[in-house]
């Protein structure tokens, strides 16, 4: 799902945790200091590759790791690691964001990979470079441009198959995979509203993937729908603060035309996100997130807590 | 291919076949689930697993293939393929099948490094519409 980097930072399989409500929200500020008003510096709490609406370009770096510690099965049960096995994921990105035109942004981001893997007491460790994806966003109405009505925009996104499928990995855990072996598109719908100096963001995305031949056996894979809903408050100097919740759910597989009983997937995931700004060119975005590790929470996904932290270089 | 859901629940300790099966003493427990081939052929296929039931990790899967007689099937080329259905893909390692007589076949090793539903996709060279798909779940 490397989309969700892009607009969710929804994990990738991986993909949900306890969403920790934090009182940092409302975290006042000091005197004398300038605040940002909502509609300059909402964009981009949780996802670092979207401009701000006075932004016209930005290239940056991101660093991410998570460390599973469970996973759901098909009925939704849940269950930790076992003692003495372990999985960590890392991840750095490259990406740019450029605006074209006035209300629309494009962003490309090439992702590298690396997993570690302990079972049994044997550990493997892989990477390389995953998914590249491209996304776009359509502004139809900027937040902030009409008191009462929200910002609306479309969202687009396509992940391109240019990472090392499970079955092309070399080592026995699959920990050299990086990529999914398919095409992904995804379009989506995203609705902000503030009310200085809080903002709400929701967004909505639907997510079809490629068929996958493997073995002689065609996979068709059943669209995957996400919804994600960001509260955060602005700081003073551009900064921001907040809170999300991102939930994804997938239907039923099938093989050869044939339905894929318990093949279905859901996850659940809250984390906090706060961006820094100490001027107009440079920004750090970071987000800690988990899946919930309750039972029904999730379904065929693992659970996690991840740290990202991300670094912007930015043109007004 | 026919799907068969086999074992569920957690793997424990004393397990059956935890260290894996022994090839000169075939098991004596009841297979973990059995199925039947939808193909002209219409064999029956038993599925055992070690340890059982299957956790994560590297197992090993022990198959009986009987003909619609009952009699053992021996002399087939069994090919498996593990993949996990929710997230479609496979393992990273070829599952290598080795006959051991009178209709048994071993799987292993099997590497299952994920948590969830694994298919075993099993064909059956020369019998393209024999095949079966035991499911296992792996908590």
């Amino acid at each position: 799902m490397a989309w969700c980097r892009f607009l969710t930072f929804h994990d990738r399989r991986v993909l949900a945790g306890m969403v920790a409500l934090c009182a940092v929200i409302g975290t006042g500020a000091g005197e004398g200091v300038s605040w940002a008003q909502a509609c300059c510096a909402s964009a981009g709490l949780i996802a670092p590759t979207r401009l701000r609406s006075y932004e016209d370009f930005a290239v940056g770096m991101a660093a991410r790791g998570r460390s599973v510690f469970g996973a759901f099965d098909a009925n939704g049960g849940y269950a930790g690691e076992r003692d003495g096995d372990s999985e960590w994921n890392l991840e750095q990105d490259l990406f740019g964001v450029a605006r074209l035109f006035e209300r629309s942004q494009v962003a490309v981001l090439i992702p590298f990979l690396q997993t570690r893997r302990t079972l049994n007491g044997v550990a493997a460790s892989g990477g390389g470079v995953g998914d590249v994806a491209v996304s776009a966003r359509y502004d139809f109405i900027g937040l902030g441009e009409h008191r009462l009505v929200p910002g609306l925009a479309i969202l687009a996104a396509a992940v391109l198959p240019t990472g090392t499928p499970p079955e092309g990995a070399s080592d026995p855990w699959a920990a050299g995979a990086t990529g999914q072996g398919s095409w992904q598109g995804t379009v989506g719908a995203a609705v902000e509203q503030a009310w200085e100096p809080y903002f709400v963001t929701v967004n909505g995305l639907v997510t079809w993937r490629s068929t996958r031949t493997v073995a002689a056996v065609k996979e068709t894979f059943a669209p995957r729908l996400t919804a994600v809903l960001a509260v955060g408050r602005v700081l003073p100097r551009l900064s921001t603060v907040g809170l999300y919740a991102s939930f994804m759910n997938q239907g039923t597989n099938s093989a050869d035309g044939a339905a894929l009983p318990r093949s279905g997937a859901s996850s659940f995931t809250g984390g906090l996100a706060a961006t820094l700004s100490p001027n107009d060119r440079w920004r750090l975005q970071g987000t800690l997130f988990t899946e919930v590790p309750v039972a029904s929470w999730g379904k065929n996904e693992t659970a996690g807590l991840g740290l990202s932290v991300s670094l912007l270089r930015v043109w007004p | 291919m026919l799907a068969l859901l086999l074992g569920q629940g957690c793997g424990d300790a004393a397990a059956p076949y935890a260290t894996g099966f022994d090839p000169a003493a075939p098991p004596t427990e009841a297979p973990l689930g059995t199925v039947t081939s939808s193909g002209t052929a219409s064999w029956t296929v038993s599925v055992w697993t070690a340890p059982a039931p299957p956790r994560k990790g590297v197992i090993q899967v022990l198959l009986r293939v009987n003909d619609a007689g009952g009699a053992p099937v021996d002399g087939l080329q069994v090919h498996v393929i593990p993949w996990m259905p929710a997230h479609g893909h496979g393992g990273s390692r070829v599952a290598p099948v080795t006959p051991q007589g009178d209709g048994w076949y071993l799987v292993a090793p099997v590497y299952l490094y994920m948590s969830g539903v694994w298919e075993l996709r099993t064909s059956f060279e020369g019998f393209s519409e024999d095949g079966v798909v035991p499911v296992l779940d792996v908590p």
